[in-house]
């Protein structure tokens, strides 16, 4: 392990949609992004564990924003990625990119 | 009461109201294009991921909950059943009638006895909840499901089943243990005071 906590791989992708999401990532558009991206739907139950999980490890911050009437009167929780947060994605992508090195899998996909 | 409502009060038990506010309001939303039959799925499927979540976290105090749960459910009960009898509402015991044989004013007690007991239950351990992860009714409550489930099977795999005991298993224990029991808690873990303030921040 370098320089921190390691990320599992649902972990990353939920900090990845959140990342491409911005300012405007809560619970329904990370899922909604996460699907588009990924084709894969992921459970409720799982999404909202996953980001308690990493608010923990202090990997993302999330903040409380207006109540909307669409959703019976409840606030949004937007979520971000926080600077320890980017880094574990970096770290991770980089881990995989490295296993990938001298593969070729990924051209001979393409060619 | 409002699905919104009911998502929050049932996810206010298994994690803190803030984040039960905010998920509830996601699961209306999205229910909103997925329909009602999605929104229960999702709904229990939230509150069971967030009630392990914690479990696996904390096993010997989630344990240790659910044995001051039983403690507590039991005394309660007795003392149901001893209030109806010093009442004259009641007779001391049911013993040597099986269920099935029982008048239907005994098992009208007896089922309006449990549900009591049970929805006192939830109000006591609801009040002692923590400030942030499942209240101490959960353990309790998935417990009675767990009973209820692995009763059914063994009677199931044993080839016995009765539709006596189906039903008490699939009705009676949701019914008469979960049900109080939860709405018991829910009454006693609801907020007072004004809502939370929106806008404002948590960690980090």
């Amino acid at each position: 392990m370098r320089g921190g906590p390691n990320l599992g791989e649902f972990e990353q992708i939920v900090l990845l949609a959140i990342l491409r999401l911005g300012k405007e990532a809560y619970g329904v558009a990370i899922r909604d992004e996460i699907a588009q991206c990924t084709g894969r739907r992921t459970a409720p139950g799982a999404l909202y564990t996953t980001l308690d999980r990493l608010e923990q490890k202090g990997f993302v911050a999330s903040r409380l924003g207006e109540p909307t009437p669409e959703r019976g009167g409840r606030a949004k929780r937007y979520y971000s990625v926080s600077a320890a947060g980017a880094a574990a994605v970096e770290r991770a992508q980089r881990s995989y990119q490295r296993l990938l090195e001298g593969l070729h899998i990924l051209k001979k996909k393409h060619a | 009461m409002p699905k919104v409502l009911f998502a929050e009060e049932l996810l206010a038990l298994v994690t803190d109201r803030n984040r039960a506010e905010t998920i509830a309001g996601d699961l209306v939303e999205e229910a909103g294009r997925r329909g009602p039959l999605w929104f229960a799925g999702a709904l229990g499927g939230v509150a069971l991921a967030l009630f392990f979540a914690a479990f696996g976290a904390a096993r010997a105090r989630m344990l240790g909950l659910l044995a001051a749960g039983l403690a507590v459910s039991a005394l309660l009960y007795v003392a149901v059943r001893v209030s109806g009898v010093l009442l004259g509402l009641q007779p001391p015991a049911v013993h040597g009638v099986a269920l099935i044989e029982a008048s239907p004013a005994a098992l009208l007690y007896l089922a309006a006895s449990l549900a009591a007991a049970n929805f006192l239950t939830g109000l006591v351990l609801g009040r002692a909840r923590a400030r942030s992860g499942p209240s101490a009714v959960m353990p309790l409550a998935l417990f009675w499901a767990a009973v209820g489930l692995v009763a059914l099977c063994a009677d199931l795999v044993a080839g016995q089943p009765t539709w006596y005991c189906t039903l008490v298993y699939l009705g009676g224990i949701p019914s008469f243990y979960i049900a109080p029991l939860l709405a018991g808690a829910a009454l006693a873990a609801r907020p007072t005071g004004a809502r939370s303030e929106p806008l404002s921040t948590r960690s980090v």
